[in-house]
């Protein structure tokens, strides 16, 4: 007879979920020691600073500023999950989100400022999701038909992007007395609702509740359908895939499609927020696709987990933004994620450790699996 | 008890993995000079206990003692102090170095600063005429043919002046020329007094080497046995718990119409432009088993390759049902053909995914599976799972949600083959079905391909076990070079024969 099938209990899911948790702890407390070594007397108040994420100096309000913070980065996270998921290491995601987030500033100023309310913002929208498919196709392309290492080939879009986008801006939206991008329209800008109420804050917006839906969606395309099994069985393992009839090039395509909309969502959100984000006039690329890759790092490629993942960076970054009171740079907060990342990058060590650790003392004899399995 | 003869003395070893025991509670003397065989089925504990031995695990529990002391071999190294050498299953050579830079690797012979080569090229062909071990030391492995990579691994032990021999499965990749050389090999190095403990599931060999066998069965010592005076029958029982039968029955075939034609096939390697499959033609008619025989890396792999669509024809054509095949997708080839692949764990299996999952990965896509939108709906693949476990007695911890990766080899065949054969194609590709099973998996596997031959399906089989060729083909078709040397009726030909033809020594005449 055959075993039946557990239901309560996979070690799996619990285990993915205590390395990350580990790898939060140990990133934090790194920090903890860094922030002392640089300023002893004010270390343990900044430590609890971004502990408690300036939910205890900024009162209430700071929610309405971690959900802005964590919107483009739960974009990006989600679709470096996917794009992981399939096997598809795209670096790519600070050009795909500044495409992203230009391609919605430019379409609003001159194209749907005139439209109806619903319209003038999703416009922008899809808009940007369209460029950062686009933008992310190329190296997509190159992976597919010509076996250009996509990690190579995104990372280098990232540096096109980061010359050609102020090229593009100083042609279409460039605000020359500020050095940045011109402001988008009031009726481009995302619809408010109810958000400012919820969250006390009026700069408050829908784009959180946009990076959540596209989350689930992604998490459903992942887990429930068909072009989900395909995208992981590709990135599980290619040869398989193909032996099954699976067209490995259209696989790549369509994820690396999909993560670069997600990344240019990320931007169009960003930038379309309340909270008045301009693309400054200089070198350098957007953070937040990068912070993408920690996100899904720490979310285990896991979409619904990259809400927590997101929201959590997100609220280091508020926290991270009362350093200088105590005499930190608040880039010391980018030190404290970027330690948390290493140790996450460690979670699948730390994971065959933590299912050693519950598999101790469960040494089954031969001869006993032998008698249950018949 | 201690025997002051015996070379190595394992007490009471206690190997655990976790949800496993693979060696438990053994003991075992070893006389010095013996050729000692550990018999026994994937699992069975022999790999690990040879592990246990060269350094490469720490058991839980008991000693070794080698030459009366007791020892602690934490490492290889100290393996190798001891005298202790091992030829592993797959080789561990660079394959971009000679011959001889691969013996003396980590042993070199140094003048000053630099290397001297010249002593150990000495001592090394010194030591390949003593044993006679025939080798070219100035040759690239990369150029080398399997057997002379094996001699190359055995001298690599004897320049380390390895007393204790261990030889993990050794025959597996030799023609049966090259078998009868390292029998003879190895009967030599014995009479010189080194001790050779030689790891095997095939019977022939044992009986043929062996001074004693060890039979372990799941992780224990069933039995200590004069080789030479037990029956092959004996050693199988003791070492699956139960009777086998070493013959594949099967009633004669009755081939009707062709299935596959493959005409004129050439496929060009791009690296190399040498064409690994060099103009071959052949047909599989419905209700025969045709297998391809050859050495490893003639064709063969290539071959099939191209007939499932995994690799691009260059030149010729591929038939299935008089319908032209050359130019279609894996997709639409799946839907006529089945195919058990050579390598499970690259093409068979997505080892992460979970066992329901693989299982339906030439469905999943089909009417029931999947709905219209595209949700996979998951009671079929369960249902479609149970139905399969049940019918294949497929085992695993957990069933349809056990992670592939987590079961055992035999279960993940099973696996692959009960998925394939479910198909219902009428061509099944099966190769090497039964490479790394243990007697009891071939046995079922080979009375599922008889089965599906006697369902009227065309059957293109291949494999490297020439027993296995032997005893399962209507028809074999042997293959050197990329080419075909002949098709011989399995009746009508003795191995040796057929051994002949893989070596490129025989030939048959074309017919026009």
């Amino acid at each position: 007879m055959s075993v039946k099938p557990k239901k309560s209990f996979d070690i799996n899911k619990y285990t993915g979920l205590l390395a990350s948790l580990i790898a939060i702890v140990c990133g934090l407390l790194i920090a903890f020691i860094i922030l002392m070594l640089t300023n002893p007397a004010k270390g343990l108040d900044a430590f609890m600073t971004i502990i408690t994420g300036g939910l205890g100096m900024g009162g209430f309000k700071n929610i309405g500023t971690l959900l802005f913070f964590a919107t483009p980065i739960l974009c990006t996270g989600v679709a470096m999950c996917l794009a992981f998921q399939a096997g598809v290491f795209n670096i790519g995601g600070p050009g795909q989100f500044s495409i992203g987030a230009f391609v919605a500033i430019v379409t609003s100023l001159y194209f749907s400022k005139d439209l109806p309310a619903p319209l003038s913002w999703m416009i922008p929208v899809l808009a940007a999701m369209v460029a950062g498919a686009l933008w992310a196709l190329i190296p997509g392309i190159l992976r597919a038909y010509f076996n250009v290492n996509i990690v190579i080939s995104t990372v280098m879009f990232n540096y096109i992007e980061m010359y050609y986008i102020l090229h593009w801006i100083s042609l279409t939206c460039y605000d020359a007395l500020k050095g940045q991008t011109r402001p988008v329209p009031a009726n481009c800008k995302l619809p408010q609702l109810f958000m400012p109420a919820l969250t006390q804050n009026k700069a408050s917006d829908i784009g959180i509740l946009i990076a959540i839906i596209a989350a689930i969606i992604v998490w459903v395309i992942l887990e429930k359908t068909k072009l989900g099994y395909e995208l992981k069985a590709c990135g599980k393992n290619p040869d398989a895939t193909r032996y099954a009839g699976i067209k490995s090039k259209r696989t790549i395509l369509i994820s690396i499609l999909i993560s670069g909309a997600l990344c240019g969502l990320g931007g169009a959100l960003y930038h379309l927020s309340w909270s008045g984000v301009y693309i400054t006039f200089k070198l350098g690329s957007a953070p937040e696709g990068f912070t993408g890759i920690a996100v899904a790092c720490l979310a285990n490629n896991n979409p619904l987990g990259a809400i927590f993942g997101a929201s959590f960076l997100a609220y280091l970054t508020v926290g991270g933004n009362y350093m200088q009171i105590f005499g930190f740079q608040k880039e010391i907060v980018s030190i404290i994620t970027s330690i948390i990342i290493y140790f996450s990058a460690f979670s699948l060590f730390m994971r065959h450790g933590i299912e050693r650790l519950l598999l101790k003392g469960k040494t089954k004899d031969a001869n006993e699996l032998e008698e249950e399995n018949t | 008890m201690t025997n002051s003869e015996n070379i190595i003395e394992f007490r009471h070893i206690t190997k655990k993995f976790p949800g496993i025991i693979a060696c438990n509670d053994i003991s075992l003397g070893i006389r010095k000079g013996e050729i000692h065989a550990l018999l026994g089925e994937n699992g069975a504990g022999k790999s690990t206990l040879m592990s246990v031995l060269f350094g490469m695990y720490t058991p839980e529990e008991g000693t070794i003692s080698i030459r009366g002391k007791e020892v602690k071999v934490t490492n290889p190294r100290v393996a190798t102090e001891l005298g202790i050498g091992m030829v592993h299953q797959h080789f561990k050579l660079v394959q971009n170095y000679t011959v001889l830079q691969n013996i003396i690797l980590g042993e070199e012979t140094v003048k000053g600063p630099f290397l001297d080569m010249d002593i150990a090229r000495k001592e090394v062909v010194e030591l390949s005429q003593k044993y006679g071990l025939a080798i070219e030391p100035d040759e690239l492995i990369s150029n080398i043919t399997v057997g002379q990579q094996q001699r190359c691994e055995i001298l690599k032990m004897l320049y380390r002046k390895a007393e204790i021999l261990i030889f993990d499965e050794p025959t597996a990749v030799l023609t049966p020329q090259e078998i009868d050389e390292l029998m003879g090999i190895m009967k030599g190095l014995a009479k010189e007094g080194h001790t050779i403990l030689f790891i095997s599931h095939k019977l022939d060999e044992i009986k043929l080497v062996a001074d004693r066998v060890s039979i372990l069965r799941r992780g224990k010592l069933v039995a200590t046995l004069d080789a030479v005076s037990t029956t092959k029958e004996k050693m199988g029982e003791l070492m699956v718990g139960k009777e086998v039968s070493f013959h594949v029955e099967k009633e004669p075939a009755q081939p009707k119409e062709d299935v596959l034609k493959v005409e004129n096939l050439t496929i060009i390697n791009n690296e190399t432009k040498k064409k690994v499959v060099n103009d071959v033609s052949f047909s599989v008619r419905k209700g025969e088993i045709v297998v391809i025989a050859g050495i490893d890396g003639n064709g063969q792999s290539e071959l099939i390759y191209g007939i499932t669509g995994l690799m691009p024809i260059n030149e010729g054509k591929v038939l299935v049902n008089g319908e032209d095949y050359t130019k279609k997708s894996v997709r639409e080839r799946n839907m006529i053909l089945s195919h058990i692949p050579e390598d499970r764990h690259k093409y068979g299996l997505i080892l992460d995914y979970p066992l329901s999952y693989n299982l339906a990965l030439k469905n999943y896509f089909k009417k029931g599976f999947v709905n219209k939108s595209g949700f996979l709906n998951f009671n079929k693949f369960n249902e479609y799972a149970d139905e399969l476990i049940n019918k294949f007695d497929i085992r695993s911890g957990q069933g349809r949600t056990t992670m592939a990766r987590s079961m055992s080899g035999g279960n993940q065949q099973k696996a692959i083959v009960a998925r394939e054969i479910d198909q219902d194609s009428d061509l099944l590709i099966a190769v090497q079905p039964t490479r790394g099973l243990d007697v009891g998996a071939i046995e079922y596997i080979h009375k599922q391909i008889v089965t599906q031959r006697d369902k009227d399906k065309a059957v293109l089989m291949m494999s490297f076990e020439l027993d296995e060729v032997m005893d399962v083909a209507d028809r074999i078709i042997v293959m050197f070079e990329g080419e075909i040397m002949g098709t011989l009726d399995p009746k009508k030909v003795t191995v040796e024969e057929v051994g002949l033809y893989m070596a490129g020594v025989k030939r048959e005449e074309k017919k026009v």
